[in-house]
C-alpha cells in the first residue's frame, strides 16, 4: 500500500490525498450535504477535499448523509463492479473461445450472436476505447501511467456494455478523466491506524486502483444517468427508408457500409444546443442572438462540445471540477427541493448507476429531460455566452468562431456560476419571453456615452428591472433553509464571489448593505471589470509571448515595456473591480493592489431601488473614472508607440481594429490554433 | 495584412485518429501537436497561402473522425470548395474506409468539390500497411488527386493544401467553378451575408472584386440545408 501511494505521488499530482485529520475537520460538513450544496452554488465555500464523495452524494449514487451509510453502499457498488468487471472481460481473454466446438460456433459464422464475432465486437470497441484513452488529458502525469489507461479503458468498455444502444462515443473519455482525477485525488493513504476515522476513511476514500476504478465508474454512471447520456445518444434512424446515395458509378461495388443519407433526424443533443441558442440565448440577449444567426453560426458548432463535454475542453481542470461542483450541488438542491415539495421531478433516477433502462422517447423529450437533470447547464452555455458578448457582437464569422472555440481564460468562474443562476431566475420569472422583454437590439450594444464597441464586456442585458431572486420562489418548510440562512442565501447569491472571497460572516454583514438593485448593478459592472481584466491577462499573455519570440530574433523590443504596463493597467482594473465589490458591502473595504486613483474618487453611487436598469448601464462608464482612465490610456498607449507589433497586438483590444486583430490575438494564444495573422508569413 | 484573392473552405474529413487535427496544426503552425485530444465535433483554422500567384485563404473545417457524431456533418460539407480525406499508411482499415468519405463528400458536398485522398503518418516507414502505389491508383481510379503527407516532420502537408487551391484556381479560371459575390444566393439570411464570410466555399476576395468580377449568378449549384 505505502509503495503504491509513493507511485502514486509520482504521477505528477500535487496535493493528492486525504488524512484522519482532514477528515475530522470535514466530518461535520459531510453529514450536512444539503448545506454544503448551497454554499457551494453560491460560491461561498468551495469544495476541496472529499470530492469524491460530495460527487457521488450530488449525482445520487451515493445516498443518505452518513459516512458509515457509504462505507457500506460503496463496499456493495465495489463488489458488484467487480462481478460485471469479470463477466465483460471474459469475453476477450484469449482462450476464452477455443474450448467451443467449431461445428457449432465457427469462428467465421456471421450468425448474430456467434461468441467469435461477439468477441471480434468487443476487441473494437476496446481499441476504439484505447484511441481515445491514449489521447486523454495525455499532457498530464497521471494519465501516461499504464494501469491507470487501462483502468479507464475498463469503465468505458463496461459502461458501454451496459449501454448497447449507446455504446461509446468521443468525449465519453474526458468526462471520465475528470472524475477519475478527482478520485485519484481523494484517497487516504495511511496503511496503519486504529481510529474510527482510519477505518472510515481508509474505506470511503480507499486508494487501491480496484477501488479508484469501482468508484469512478459509479460516479461516472451516475453522471450519464443525470441527463448526459441522452446527449451521447445517436440520432434516431429515420422513419422512411433510407435514399439511396448517389455514389458514382466508379464507387459502387467497392464494398462497405453506405454513407449517410443526406437527411437524417437530429440527436437529442443537437436539439438541446437549438434549445439553448434559439430559446433561451434569444430570450436572454436578443442583440446578441441576432448577430450570431446573422453571422451563420450554427449552435452545434460549438455548443455540442460545451455540453456533451460539461466545459472541460473551454477551462482548465481545475477550473472544471469548480464548475461541476456547481452543477452538481445544484442538481442536488434541485431534486431536495421537488422531493420536498412533492412536485413531479422530472428528474431521471439516479440511484442505480448500475441501472441499463433503454427509453424509447421522442427526441424533444430526452432534450428537456437532460436540459433539467442538470438544470444549470443550459444557463452556464448562456452566461459564457454573455461574458463574450461585446467581444463577439465586434466579430465576423471567423473572429465569432474562434472565440467561441477558444474560450478566454478567467480568474475566477464564480461570476459565471452567478450569471448562469442570475439568468435562470430571470428565465424563470418570465416563462414565455414576450417581444418587449427582450433588450432592444440597437440600444443595448450602444450604451450612450460607451464607445460603440468598447472591450467592455457583458453588461448584464437582464430583462428584468426589478430585483431578482436567485432561484426559483423556494419551497417552504426545507430542513436546510430557516428565514435567515434563506436571507443569507438571497444575499449571497448577489455578490460576485470573484475575488472577494467571500465568507459567510461577509454573508451575514452584507445583509446591511446595498439593496438588491444596487448591488446587481454594481454587480454588472464589477463582472464587466472582470471580463475586461481576463481579456487582458489573455493580451498579456500573448503579447509577452511575441516579445519572447522577439527577443530570441534579436529585436529592439519595448513590447517588454508594454506588458509591464499592461499589467499594471491589469492590477488597476482588478482593483477597481474590487471595490466595486467591496462597495456592495461596506463593511468590507481591503485594497489588494496599488491603484493610480485612489478608491475614494470612486464612491458608491447612491442610486435609487426604482431606477430603471438601462440607466444603470448607461451611466456605468461616468461611475468608473478609471476605466476610462484604462481605455484612454490604451488609446495612448497604441498612437504613442511606433513597434508594429505592440501596434498590432494592442490594438486588439481596441474597438477600431477589433474585426481583424482578433484574429491576432488569437493567433497567438498558446492553446489555440493559430490564424494567419502570425503564421501566415511563415510558411508562405 | 488580411487581403486575400481568394476565400475557399475546406474541409477535412476520414477516420477517428488518422491525424486530421495534426495535420492542421501542422500547416498552421508549422509544428506537431504532442498528446492532442480527439476532436469534439468541429475545429476551425484559416491560413492564408500563395498559389499561382494569388493569395488565397483557407478555412479549413476539422471534423471529428468518430463520426458516428454526424450531427454537424451536413452544415459542415456546405459549401466546401475542397475536401481533404485523411487516411493513415498504418492502418488498412482507415484506407478502406476512404471509399466511405469520398462517398459522403461526393453526395453532401456541392458538386464541384475537388478532392484529395492524404495519406498521413509517412514517417512511420516500418509500419506502412498501405502502398504508396495502390493509393495513387485508387485515387486515379476516383478522379481524385492524392499526397502523403507527415504531420509530425510536415512533410508534404502544405503541398496538400496547395495542390488542391490550386485544382479549384483552375477551375475557377475555366469558369467551371461558380463564385459567390454574396449577394442574397441563400434563402436564409439572404441580404446579410458578407462576401468575406464562409457561407459559400470560394468568395472572391476583396482584391479581386475589384479588377476581375463577373458577377456569377448565385449559387444553383451550392449545397444549401
Amino acid at each position: 500500500m505505502s509503495e503504491e501511494a509513493k507511485e502514486n505521488v509520482l504521477h505528477g499530482e500535487h496535493d493528492v490525498g486525504v488524512t484522519t485529520q482532514d477528515y475530522e475537520g470535514a466530518r461535520v460538513r459531510l453529514c450536512d450535504p444539503l448545506r454544503v450544496a448551497a454554499e457551494v452554488v453560491d460560491g461561498i465555500q468551495p469544495l476541496n477535499k472529499f470530492r469524491r464523495l460530495y460527487w457521488g452524494v450530488f449525482l445520487g449514487s451515493l445516498s443518505g448523509s452518513s459516512p458509515d451509510q457509504w462505507v457500506e453502499q460503496l463496499k456493495e457498488q465495489r463488489q458488484q463492479y467487480k462481478k460485471m468487471n469479470a463477466t465483460h472481460q471474459e469475453l476477450l481473454k484469449p482462450g476464452a473461445l477455443t474450448g467451443l466446438d467449431p461445428n457449432v460456433f465457427h469462428p467465421l459464422s456471421n450468425a448474430a450472436h456467434n461468441p467469435w464475432l461477439v468477441r471480434h465486437k468487443n476487441e473494437e470497441l476496446m481499441a476504439e476505447i484505447w484511441k481515445d484513452i491514449e489521447r486523454t488529458f495525455a499532457e498530464r502525469e497521471l494519465f501516461q501511467s499504464d494501469s491507470v489507461r487501462k483502468s479507464l479503458q475498463r469503465i468505458l468498455f463496461n459502461w458501454s456494455k451496459e449501454h448497447e444502444d449507446i455504446s461509446y462515443r468521443q468525449g465519453m473519455n474526458e468526462l471520465l478523466g475528470v472524475i477519475y482525477v478527482v478520485c485519484f485525488r481523494d484517497q487516504y493513504r495511511q496503511s496503519e491506524g486504529t481510529s474510527k476515522a482510519h477505518t472510515v476513511c481508509s474505506q470511503l476514500c480507499c486508494g487501491s486502483e480496484e477501488a479508484l476504478e469501482s468508484d469512478a465508474f459509479a460516479i461516472f454512471s451516475a453522471l450519464m444517468e443525470l441527463g448526459m447520456k441522452e446527449i451521447y445518444a445517436p440520432a434516431p434512424d429515420p422513419p422512411a427508408a433510407r435514399a439511396p446515395p448517389l455514389v458514382p458509378p466508379a464507387l459502387r461495388g467497392m464494398g462497405g457500409p453506405t454513407p449517410a443519407p443526406p437527411k437524417k433526424p437530429q440527436s437529442a443533443g443537437v436539439v438541446r444546443c437549438e434549445q439553448i441558442f434559439h430559446s433561451l440565448l434569444k430570450a436572454a440577449d436578443g442583440p446578441l442572438y441576432q448577430h450570431l444567426c446573422a453571422n451563420d453560426i450554427e449552435p452545434q458548432l460549438f455548443l455540442l462540445r460545451w455540453v456533451r463535454l460539461l466545459f472541460s475542453r473551454e477551462f482548465h481542470l481545475d477550473d472544471t471540477c469548480h464548475i461541476w461542483d456547481a452543477f452538481f450541488a445544484d442538481a442536488y438542491q434541485m431534486r431536495h427541493k421537488s422531493s420536498t415539495t412533492g412536485s413531479k421531478g422530472s428528474t431521471p433516477q439516479a440511484d442505480n448507476p448500475f441501472g441499463n433502462a433503454v427509453k424509447k422517447k421522442d427526441v424533444k423529450q430526452l432534450s428537456r429531460e437532460s436540459s433539467d437533470a442538470l438544470p444549470l447547464v443550459d444557463f452556464f452555455a448562456i452566461a459564457m455566452l454573455k461574458f463574450v458578448r461585446t467581444h463577439l457582437l465586434s466579430m465576423d464569422t471567423n473572429g465569432c468562431l474562434k472565440r467561441l472555440m477558444r474560450f478566454p481564460p478567467l480568474e475566477s468562474i464564480q461570476p459565471l456560476v452567478h450569471l448562469a443562476l442570475e439568468s435562470r431566475a430571470t428565465k424563470q420569472q418570465l416563462p414565455t419571453p414576450k417581444p418587449e422583454a427582450a433588450p432592444n437590439p440597437t440600444a443595448a450594444p450602444a450604451v450612450p456615452g460607451t464607445p460603440v464597441s468598447s472591450p467592455l464586456p457583458p453588461v448584464s442585458t437582464s430583462p428584468a428591472p426589478f430585483p431578482i431572486p436567485p432561484l426559483a420562489p423556494s419551497p417552504p418548510a426545507k430542513p436546510f433553509t430557516d428565514a435567515v440562512s434563506q436571507q443569507q442565501q438571497q444575499q449571497q447569491q448577489q455578490q460576485p464571489a470573484a475575488r472577494s472571497k467571500p465568507t459567510v460572516q461577509n454573508a451575514a454583514q452584507s445583509t446591511a448593505a446595498a439593496t438588491p438593485v444596487e448591488r446587481g448593478k454594481v454587480e454588472d459592472q464589477s463582472l464587466a471589470l472582470y471580463g475586461v481584466a481576463s481579456r487582458m491577462q489573455d493580451l498579456m499573455d500573448a503579447l509577452s509571448q511575441v516579445a519572447e519570440d522577439l527577443t530570441k530574433v534579436g529585436a529592439r523590443v519595448t513590447l517588454k515595456d508594454a506588458v509591464k504596463e499592461l499589467r499594471s493597467l491589469h492590477q488597476t482594473v482588478i482593483t477597481i473591480a474590487n471595490n466595486q465589490t467591496s462597495a456592495a458591502n461596506p463593511h468590507k473595504t481591503t485594497r489588494r493592489s496599488p491603484s493610480p486613483a485612489p478608491p475614494s474618487a470612486n464612491p458608491q453611487p447612491p442610486s435609487s431601488p426604482a431606477r430603471h436598469v438601462n440607466d444603470s448601464s448607461s451611466d456605468a462608464p461616468a461611475e468608473c473614472p478609471q476605466l476610462i482612465d484604462f481605455i484612454g490610456a490604451s488609446n495612448r498607449f497604441r498612437s504613442g508607440n511606433s513597434s508594429a507589433a505592440v501596434a498590432e497586438g494592442g490594438a486588439a483590444e481596441l474597438p477600431s481594429k477589433r474585426g481583424q486583430d482578433g484574429e491576432t490575438t488569437d493567433a497567438m494564444r498558446t492553446n489555440g490554433l493559430p490564424g494567419e495573422g502570425v503564421n501566415g508569413t511563415r510558411g508562405e | 495584412m488580411d487581403a486575400y484573392d481568394y476565400l475557399f473552405k475546406f474541409i477535412l474529413i476520414g477516420d477517428s485518429a488518422v491525424g486530421k487535427s495534426c495535420i492542421l496544426t501542422s500547416l498552421i503552425e508549422n509544428k506537431f501537436k504532442k498528446g492532442s485530444s480527439h476532436t469534439i465535433g468541429v475545429e476551425f483554422g484559416s491560413k492564408i497561402i500563395n498559389v499561382s500567384g494569388k493569395r488565397v485563404k483557407l478555412q479549413i473545417w476539422d471534423t471529428a473522425g468518430q463520426e458516428r457524431y454526424r450531427s454537424v456533418t451536413r452544415s459542415y460539407y456546405r459549401g466546401a470548395a475542397g475536401a481533404l480525406i485523411v487516411y493513415d499508411i498504418t492502418n488498412r482499415d482507415t484506407y478502406h474506409h476512404l471509399i466511405n468519405w469520398l462517398a459522403d463528400a461526393r453526395t453532401l458536398a456541392r458538386a464541384d468539390i475537388s478532392i484529395i485522398a492524404v495519406g498521413n503518418k509517412s514517417d512511420l516507414k516500418d509500419k506502412r500497411a498501405v502502398t504508396f502505389l495502390e493509393a495513387s491508383r485508387c485515387a486515379q481510379e476516383n478522379e481524385i488527386l492524392f499526397l502523403e503527407t507527415s504531420a509530425l516532420t510536415g512533410e508534404g502537408v502544405e503541398e496538400v493544401f496547395v495542390k488542391v487551391a490550386k485544382m479549384i484556381l483552375n477551375k475557377i479560371e475555366d469558369g467551371m467553378q461558380h463564385i459567390e459575390e454574396g449577394l442574397g444566393y441563400h434563402g436564409l439570411f439572404s441580404g446579410l451575408i458578407d462576401p468575406a464570410t464562409m457561407m459559400s466555399g470560394v468568395h472572391a476576395g476583396a482584391r479581386s472584386l475589384l479588377n476581375e468580377a463577373s458577377p456569377a449568378e448565385p449559387a444553383s449549384r451550392c449545397i444549401s440545408c
